[in-house]
């Protein structure tokens, strides 16, 4: 098992390079740059500019010195933001996505498993359809819609919730981007567990608990729901990644203090590092992801082994 | 005991194809069909909703800014005196105006010659159509006649005071293009890399099923997001930003279907009787591949499409005054408070599209999945 961590670990590596240097060689050949205006600065001041953030060498140079800075962990100064690194940014705004993130994650799978699992043991009824169309209506409504229209009604009409905005110690603003972010997660994880758990009842480990004896209760949980999470687990594996990093969408609806933002406004203002910076944590968050994935199969089913 | 059929019968019962199967079990999936016919509808919705409608999609209506949506025409009899007047007072002519039978009748009389061109101002307003000035000889009095405009605006207009319905159906119709076009871009590279991919095997197949696994790994919104930027927002980058990012999916699908396709006899065969490896793959893999290939692409444009309108909310997609349906409700969330219509009806008609396109892909599954039976 250790060994397996480690052997995937480091295959890691070359992912995240190749990933690095796309990235940095797709930003340079874009055109424009991060210090263009509209009415052109200063040839000189441009040339102590550029000199200043290192933007003088030849390509190569720089992006040797990048690769260098990247594993001692520096990913440099922002570009757009002055007077911040992009380690700052990130610093700052990691937690906020991380926080909200994992809550909808929370969220979702608890609620998720629990719709699929209830929709699957009633097939057919009209709890079960009414899940199904619950979970259509939450995979096809993009949060872009979503977002809104919660900080509509319970924001502006109702009253109950802030209707955007940010507090790192007030939980009542967390509500709405959590179920935003939450929402069409529940909706997969409700349509996967269903049809898993559909077809696990129906297999021969299950048949063979029930034979035995076994209260149904313990049936549907220890044997159907336990090999049902697999599609489930899988999808998590990159989901999370993505709801830990933060939505640029609900970032930019409920004006959070998140790092979902930084990508797009890093690659509309050229700011070389701040895209750079995004990339690599958010490869790395889909490296540990999958890898937290594939070692959780190990536990749901005795049958994947890694040796 | 044998039982010798009756040849005769053997005859009469033909085979059906796959093909055929499916489409029977489709037609009895009551969700799938009206999909497909909601579908066929918003087709045509965005094919000649544009020509039919009676406002163009960039036309503006300075009077008519942020009008509720509503089946009766505009302008709302209230207001069009007072529309009327404001008229007048730019045209510094003065009178009492009757408003009789939709048209105003308005009488002059001044001390000095009347201008004809005080008609300009009635003719540049919204409100009022073929204004009329019906002078007497000596020019100094006259009737001034306008008939009221009748202006429906069944969605409402827009912060602009563009009619949000003609609108909707250009968003409709480029959503729907971007959806179908980025789908099959996907599509023909996905199924060539898979099939050539599974075909060839050994070194080749590795190399490239990693290079797949490599551009897997990547944060691939980001990518899309990155060449609209750079390479500027036109249809054409968006739509092949979008379909180069979506065909990894479709080359794993059909590299699996081939990998199982070309140990079977009919394609042993077809090398026996001498055919090419391109020959093969076009006459007998692909076509084979096409079931699965279906189901996921009735899946990929739902995926392009909301893809599309995120491009569009982030404010990286379509310009104006072109617009799609992600634009829409990127416009509608900033005016929602005042103008909820803005958000409704193109959310409304995106949900409708997704939820039509999903349910048909579950049903295209259904009836082509030969486990199901």
């Amino acid at each position: 098992m250790l060994r397996y961590t480690l052997r995937r670990l480091a295959s890691a590596v070359p992912t995240v390079f190749i990933i690095v240097t796309l990235t940095f060689f797709m930003i340079r050949l874009a055109p424009g740059g991060p210090f263009d205006l509209e009415r052109p600065l200063d040839p000189l001041i441009m040339a102590n500019l550029n000199r200043a953030y290192n933007l003088d060498g030849s390509l190569w140079s720089q992006y040797l010195t990048y690769l260098g800075n990247l594993l001692q962990g520096d990913l440099g100064p922002s570009f757009t933001r002055r007077d911040f690194s992009v380690n700052d940014l990130f610093a700052t705004g990691l937690p906020v996505s991380i926080l909200l993130g994992s809550l909808a994650l929370l969220l979702a799978t608890v609620i998720g498993v629990i719709l699929g699992a209830i929709a699957a043991l009633r097939q057919n009824s009209s709890l079960d359809y009414a899940i199904v169309g619950l979970a259509t209506f939450g995979i096809t409504t993009p949060n872009f819609v979503v977002a809104p229209l919660l900080s509509l009604f319970f924001g502006v009409l109702l009253g109950w919730l802030p209707a955007g905005g940010w507090s790192q110690t007030d939980p009542i603003y967390w509500v709405l981007p959590v179920l935003t972010l939450a929402l069409p997660q529940v909706a997969v994880i409700a349509r996967l567990v269903r049809g898993a758990t559909v077809e696990a009842l129906r297999s021969n480990h299950v048949r063979t608990a029930r034979a035995y004896g076994l209260p149904a209760r313990t049936v549907v949980i220890k044997h159907a729901l336990r090999a049902a999470m697999l599609p489930a687990v899988s999808y998590l594996g990159p989901t999370a990644a993505g709801l830990l990093t933060g939505s640029v969408v609900v970032e930019t609806i409920f004006g959070l203090p998140g790092i979902g933002r930084y990508f797009v406004q890093g690659a509309l203002g050229r700011d070389y590092t701040l895209v750079m910076g995004t990339v690599v944590v958010i490869a790395l968050f889909v490296i540990v992801f999958n890898l937290i994935v594939d070692l959780l199969y190990t536990f749901l089913d005795p049958r994947v082994r890694y040796d | 005991m044998t039982v010798t059929p009756d040849p005769a019968e053997v005859v009469a019962v033909s085979g059906r194809s796959l093909w055929q199967d499916a489409w029977i079990r489709l037609r009895r999936n009551r969700a799938a069909v009206a999909s497909a016919v909601v579908l066929i509808l918003l087709g045509l919705v965005g094919l000649f909703g544009p020509m039919l409608s009676p406002h163009d999609h960039a036309r503006v209506y300075p009077q008519f800014v942020r009008v509720p949506a509503s089946l009766e025409a505009y302008p709302r009899a209230d207001v069009v005196l007072p529309s009327f007047e404001r008229e007048m007072s730019r045209a510094r002519i003065e009178g009492e105006p009757v408003l009789e039978d939709g048209s105003v009748t308005l009488a002059l009389q001044q001390d000095e010659p009347i201008d004809e061109r005080i008609l300009r101002y009635f003719q540049r307003s919204d409100l009022f159509i073929n204004p009329r000035l019906d002078l007497a000889p000596d020019g100094l009095s006259g009737t001034l006649t306008a008939e009221v405009g009748q202006l429906h605006f069944y969605f409402g207009t827009d912060a602009l005071g563009r009619d949000l319905m003609s609108r909707v159906f250009i968003g409709v119709r480029i959503s729907l293009a971007i959806g179908l076009l980025a789908s099959f871009m996907a599509l023909v590279i996905g199924v060539s890399y898979g099939a050539i991919s599974g075909y060839l095997g050994g070194r080749v197949d590795n190399v490239m099923m990693r290079v797949v696994d490599i551009l897997y790994s990547l944060p691939f919104i980001f990518f899309v997001i990155l060449l609209v930027v750079f390479f500027g927002r036109n249809l054409v980058i968006i739509f092949i930003a979008i379909g180069a990012t979506e065909w990894l999916d479709m080359a794993r699908i059909v590299r699996g279907q081939t990998l199982s396709l070309k140990r079977q006899e009919f394609v042993q065969a077809a090398e026996a009787l001498g055919a090419t490896k391109a020959g093969i793959l076009r006459r007998h893999i692909i076509p084979n591949t096409l079931g699965p290939v279906v189901v996921f692409v009735t899946l990929l444009v739902p995926k392009a499409i909301l893809l599309e309108s995120l491009l569009s909310f982030l404010g990286l997609g379509v310009q104006e005054p072109l617009t799609s349906l992600g634009l829409l409700i990127s416009e509608g969330a900033n005016n929602m408070r005042g103008a909820p219509w803005l958000l409704f009806f193109p959310a409304l008609t995106l949900t409708a599209i997704l939820f039509a396109l999903n349910f048909l892909g579950d049903g295209l599954r259904d009836s082509l999945d030969p486990k199901d039976r």
